[in-house]
């Protein structure tokens, strides 16, 4: 297990993320230490690592990540490269970075 | 006994000697096959002999509902048809949603059972308790909204449910299906033409009694905690499928280089954007609407309202529809594939079955296998949305040489014709396809061939494949983080035996699969919970679970019976021998060296003989079915004999 801040551990286990949260947060977090990214974005970054193959599973981990407050989302953009031709955007928090610390430490 | 959840009562009804009965539901059939498909697939193998002709009194056709429906169970409404497929000669069944399903619980049955042949054409009217065989002559020869517009009106009560088949069903079209509430369809493995076969055009429905529920309380909870999973962890699903529907796949599809094209020869269509849901939206789409009891309302009322379908209304346009009419037959005119739709509603044609088999001729067409001779004139190029249009028509009325060739289905017609068009015949088991491309998904490829009915996208439809996080893969599921990579093997066969087993939960249940998209969490909390409020009995994941594998090993059983092996569960070889030639995506194929360890790895998971692919005493034994075993025990193994399967189409 990652040891994460206590505050996240809480939200953690508050939003049954126990377990969940994992490589594919990190990854996801590193990217936006970049600056503010679509789903979609994040993906042409990270996919092919970590088993990533789709959009999809950034869209989780994000969502993911923002009920634990470690992104949040900033607005939306018209990509149409994807599912919905618009998708939300992104930036990490300050939670978020503390979070990547941990994951990056594991 | 005293039921909750289960209505308690199955109706049987004998239509070679008009005779009606009502049968208490077994308790031991209602807690280990929960319902719907489970209940169906159970009376199917203990009743029906595989050995049967399809299209012959001896099969029997059962319409089962699942512990939900009727209730505030969200997207609880569907309904499965189950016989023996005319399409596979082997297990088939179709699921629909619509209103029909729960007007048939709230009339007190839990399955509808059809045996026989009527002498002359009958629709059958269940009024509650009153069951009454009808006269339908005057219906026959009607298209499926006709026929429901006069038995509503006949019988007086606007609010009477109707599911029926239209020509192509009295016609015996093998891709023929059951229709209800005007626009949904219990597609796939020609259900359509079994209920023509014997002789009825309809069943009207109207119930007014309700279902008991054991803890009201506690399933009201369930059911708003369930629903805010859904709109959390799922959120992005929720949203986009609530607005889209189905046809939010298009662009899914399109961008992952898994959208069926051209026959299935590419997974890439260079104008799929034009076939998106957000199109179909701005230009058709007038109002959203719902299936009983649904959260989404992801179907589409539709208008067409310029060009040459101006005049084309209708609803629940899908996915399957805007691709399978679209990128499919390398159409990218969204108005005619309403159009289709719409025809293939009225005429009662299931749109995969139909979609491939178009594409099949085309093919052919292009090939020079099929001239214009044999098409009766018609100029079947890829693109020609008119030939379409008209091509469906003469299938659902067996018009013409081309017509009668057409309502045979791809699989049965290349055999027919020869000639090397069977290369271009995309099925699985006799089986068409649904609509992801298996060399962009591995996971939906091995799903397609293990699926008890053939090429079936929802048997299987692995999305977590792709929608899960590695993590929830592996902490939730118990399966390797590898089986996330779409292009990658490992896992693949695990993955395919878990959604296979709880896709038959939410069938036996009766609920939306939609409902279930990708959460792992859902899956794995919302049925057991709500079961247990539903029933007072108390059910968990492992038992539930349990449930699926059970009634997936009666399905397989049932074809084992019928002659199927693993021979009978690959891909065409298109898949493993034909990279796309063309988009961003050029080159991918399935390898068949990777396919052969998806599908050992498939049959370990399940307990199956590797060679055979049978299921093996032990593992039946463990899921309570020693009979089944000793029948087995019975059947030629196809590494035993010389020539192994008689079925398969």
């Amino acid at each position: 297990m990652v040891k994460v801040p206590a505050p996240i551990e809480e939200l953690i286990k508050q939003e049954g993320l126990e377990g969940l949260i994992g490589e594919t947060h990190r990854l996801t977090l590193e990217s936006l230490m970049s600056g503010k990214k679509t789903p979609s974005e994040v993906f042409e970054e990270i996919k092919g690592k970590y088993y990533i193959s789709t959009e999809h599973q950034v869209i989780r981990a994000l969502d993911q990540l923002a009920k634990i407050h470690c992104v949040k989302e900033v607005g939306r953009k018209r990509t149409e490269v994807f599912t919905s031709p618009i998708e939300s955007v992104y930036k990490i928090t300050d939670l978020g970075k503390k979070l990547l610390q941990s994951l990056a430490r594991k | 006994m005293e039921y909750y959840g289960w209505a308690g009562t199955i109706l049987r009804v004998n239509l070679t000697t008009g005779k009606i009965m009502k049968q208490m539901l077994p308790k031991d059939l209602a807690v280990n096959f929960i319902g719907g498909r489970g209940f169906n697939s159970k009376l199917l193998y203990d009743e029906v002999a595989p050995d049967v002709d399809p299209l012959g009194p001896d099969n029997k056709l059962f319409f089962g509902v699942g512990p939900c429906a009727g209730t505030i169970v969200p997207s609880s409404g569907r309904w499965n048809a189950t016989a023996k497929s005319p399409t596979t000669g082997a297990y088939g069944d179709g699921n629909c949603g619509g209103h029909w399903g729960a007007e048939l619980k709230w009339a007190g049955y839990d399955v509808l059972i059809l045996e026989g042949k009527a002498e002359n054409p009958i629709y059958l009217w269940i009024d509650d308790e009153d069951v009454e065989i009808k006269k339908a002559e005057h219906l026959w020869g009607l298209d499926f909204w006709e026929t429901s517009d006069v038995v509503k009106k006949e019988l007086g009560n606007p609010e009477v449910e109707v599911a029926g088949i239209g020509p192509a069903g009295e016609n015996l079209v093998l891709t023929a299906c059951i229709m209800c509430s005007y626009t949904r369809a219990a597609g796939k493995c020609g259900m359509g033409a079994v209920m023509g076969s014997k002789n009825i055009k309809a069943i009207a429905v109207r119930g007014t009694k309700g279902v008991r529920v054991a803890k009201p309380d506690e399933l009201v909870k369930v059911v708003e905690r369930g629903v805010e999973t859904l709109k959390s962890v799922d959120r992005w699903w929720f949203e986009n499928f609530s607005k889209y529907g189905t046809p939010v796949f298009s662009m899914m599809y399109g961008h992952l280089g898994a959208l069926p094209s051209y026959n299935w020869r590419e997974g890439w269509f260079e104008e799929y954007k034009q076939l998106s849901g957000e199109v179909l939206l701005r230009k058709y789409v007038k109002k959203k609407r719902s299936c009983s009891g649904c959260i989404f309302h992801c179907s589409g009322f539709y208008i067409v309202d310029e060009g040459i379908y101006a005049g084309t209304i209708g609803e629940g346009i899908e996915y399957e529809a805007t691709c399978g009419f679209g990128s499919k037959l390398g159409n990218a005119d969204l108005a005619s594939t309403c159009a289709a739709k719409t025809l293939c509603d009225k005429y009662g044609i299931d749109l995969i079955n139909c979609t491939d088999t178009l594409g099949w001729a085309m093919e052919c067409y292009e090939e020079g296998i099929l001239t214009k001779e044999d098409t009766d004139g018609l100029e079947m190029s890829w693109g020609n949305h008119e030939s379409i249009i008209e091509a469906i028509r003469r299938m659902a009325y067996k018009e013409g040489k081309f017509g009668e060739l057409l309502a045979l289905g791809s699989h049965k017609a290349a055999k027919k014709i020869g000639k090397g068009s069977e290369r271009y015949s995309i099925t699985i088991k006799g089986q068409q396809m649904g609509l992801v491309e298996p060399r962009a998904m591995w996971a939906w490829g091995l799903g397609f061939g293990t699926s008890t009915k053939g090429g079936h996208h929802m048997t299987a439809e692995p999305n977590v494949e792709t929608f899960a996080t590695p993590e929830e893969m592996e902490r939730l599921l118990g399966i390797t983080p590898k089986a996330c990579d779409r292009f990658g093997w490992e896992g693949k066969g695990q993955l395919v035996a878990w959604s296979e087993n709880m896709r038959t939960v939410h069938d036996s249940l009766e609920m939306c699969k939609y409902f279930f998209r990708s959460s792992p969490r859902l899956y794995m909390e919302f049925p057991p919970n709500v079961l247990t409020a539903l029933t007072g009995i108390q059910w968990t994941y492992e038992i539930v679970l349990k449930c699926g594998e059970r009634i997936y090993n009666f399905e397989k059983a049932f074809n084992v019976k019928a002659g199927l092996s693993r021979k009978d569960d690959y891909l065409p070889e298109r898949f493993y021998k034909e990279p796309y030639t063309v988009g961003p995506y050029k080159g991918w194929v399935l390898p068949k060296d990777k396919y052969e360890k998806m599908l050992d790895e498939y049959y370990e998971a399940r307990g199956w003989d590797k060679k055979t692919s049978f299921p093996t005493r032990e593992k039946l034994e463990r899921l309570g079915l020693k009979y089944i075993a000793d029948e087995i025990e019975k059947v030629n193994r196809p590494d035993k004999v010389e020539k192994g399967g008689m079925a398969g189409g």
